[in-house]
């Protein structure tokens, strides 16, 4: 019994070590190719090999021309994707439970949310004026759409018993939405953090492309312009690295509120 | 009496605008003038050959990206050894905000239309991907086992039994990736539109930062806004008649 049990074990050990080698190989065969690419081109500026980039990568972190940069970036998504999320939550939450609500409000947001969010930056100077205050504007539209329409979606789909339970209970109105039924709507919610964080950071990009001298967005075209193409390649490495990073935080929170929803899945399967 | 009620707040805005923002800022021209100078506007042969220049660039690019997406998620779906190998490469650059690859795309195929194109295939191919992938691993083995105790082949399975039950799912990727290519093209032509001299979003700067003209980009705005949700739309009506069973298992 315990030499199976340790066969078995010792097994899937072997089969993961398996796994992560295979899951290995490609990140680095890609890395290879890139770099023998890179070397047999006849134009070295095109295309900097991987281990041009690596360099560029360690020297500008430790030079710290990237940080204040990052650092802006970091400070606008958060400034518009907060205020998405206080205007996205409690206006799916009212579309969601009052059909007078969807029925005022749903036509219009429809009608605007085909409009991408950079086609507003010409509009927007001229409202706003150039700077920070244009840039969040563009993040909170990118980001405010899937939070909305995410969050109706859920709230529509509660269960239609927990409300009757609660109403017996004696609870109803703004004590049902918060105790009831943002609560059952939480993993839907969630849904449209996530895509609307992914749109914000994707559309901070966009809206330092032009209009402001600081930003992460800012500094790829200024390397780009100066045809120094390993930094924009790290730019890019940084742009990937902190998206992935704010998706996996945003995961994380998930998974700390929703425990009660782990437990439900596990247990259906 | 519901599409009455949608009017409601439509027609406050306008209303709200027309007397209270436009009289107040001389910059923002009330919307009873706007209307006739944007209608003038969309029929003139500078509208509409940059609405063509963009519509054809989101098309070669869409296409593009449809192509390697349903392709490459197809493969990733049905074999470990594919999923393995490129899963990946892919989760190392689905991060990258497409956005983000407008420089490097700029100094590969300069300020050109191939730049514009690589963009929107780049930013179509990863949601439909990410779906394909999704849809086939879905696709329920019993199934394929039927078609396979029928007599079925693997051409003919893939072909006949996995793409159309994985079809719903992708339909979804394509309705994602059409409506990031609006956006994209948008980017792309704010950026690359000038040497170009062609585009919706070459006009929006045009009017915003060399001529002023805010009509003219209100009217592009809206212009950007209605393809994108008749694109839709289109796509929609094709998902309602692919895989007329999605909706009716769909409460709305």
């Amino acid at each position: 019994m315990t030499v199976h049990a340790m066969t078995d074990s010792s097994r899937i050990v072997h089969r993961r070590r398996d796994d992560t080698l295979r899951l290995l190989i490609v990140p680095v065969a890609f890395l290879v190719v890139w770099e023998l690419v890179g070397r047999s081109m006849a134009d070295q500026t095109i295309l900097p090999r991987a281990s041009v980039v690596a360099q560029a990568l360690v020297s500008s972190m430790l030079s710290g021309e990237v940080w204040p940069h990052l650092a802006v970036s970091l400070r606008r998504v958060a400034t518009g994707y907060g205020l998405a999320v206080l205007i996205g939550i409690p206006l799916g939450m009212l579309i969601g439970a009052y059909r007078l609500a969807d029925h005022l409000i749903d036509p219009l947001l429809q009608v605007l949310r085909p409009i991408p969010g950079l086609a507003l930056m010409p509009l927007l100077l001229v409202i706003v004026g150039l700077g920070d205050k244009m840039i969040v504007s563009i993040v909170v539209y990118a980001a405010v759409f899937p939070i909305i329409v995410n969050t109706a979606a859920a709230v529509r789909s509660v269960d239609r018993i927990y409300s009757d339970v609660s109403r017996t209970f004696g609870v109803g109105g703004l004590a049902l939405l918060r105790e009831v039924v943002l609560p059952a709507s939480m993993p839907g919610i969630f849904v449209g953090l996530r895509t609307g964080l992914t749109f914000a950071w994707m559309s901070i990009i966009g809206a330092e492309l032009i209009g402001t001298l600081r930003g992460i967005g800012y500094l790829i075209t200024y390397y780009q312009k100066l045809f120094i193409v390993d930094k924009v390649v790290v730019c890019m490495v940084l742009i990937g690295v902190i998206g992935f990073a704010l998706d996996r935080i945003l995961r994380a929170i998930a998974d700390r509120v929703l425990v009660w929803q782990r437990g439900i899945v596990t247990e259906a399967r | 009496m519901r599409v009455l009620r949608g009017l409601i707040l439509p027609a406050l805005l306008l209303l709200a605008w027309e007397f209270l923002l436009a009289p107040s800022d001389d910059m923002i021209p009330p919307p009873s003038t706007l209307a006739a100078v944007m209608f003038r506007f969309y029929g003139s042969e500078e509208f509409l050959t940059s609405l063509a220049a963009s519509v054809l660039r989101v098309a070669a690019g869409y296409a593009l990206g449809v192509g390697l997406g349903v392709a490459l998620g197809t493969a990733i779906g049905l074999s470990r050894n594919a999923s393995q190998l490129l899963e990946p490469l892919t989760s190392m650059l689905r991060p990258i905000a497409p956005i983000a690859w407008t420089p490097l795309a700029i100094i590969w195929f300069g300020l050109s239309e191939r730049a514009t194109i690589f963009l929107i295939a780049y930013a179509v191919m990863f949601p439909i991907l990410t779906n394909t992938i999704a849809g086939v691993q879905g696709v329920a083995r019993a199934y394929i086992d039927a078609a396979r105790t029928l007599g079925a082949v693997r051409w003919s399975i893939i072909r006949e039994v996995i793409v159309p039950a994985a079809l719903p799912a992708i339909l979804t990727g394509l309705r994602v990736g059409l409506g990031l290519s609006w956006a994209v093209i948008v980017a792309a032509e704010l950026i690359i539109g000038y040497t170009l001299q062609l585009g919706l979003g070459y006009i929006l700067v045009r009017y915003s930062q060399v001529v002023f003209n805010v009509p003219r980009v209100i009217a592009v705005i809206l212009a950007l806004g209605a393809l994108g949700f008749l694109t839709d739309l289109a796509l929609r009506f094709f998902e309602r008649r692919l895989v007329p069973w999605k909706l009716a298992t769909q409460l709305r």
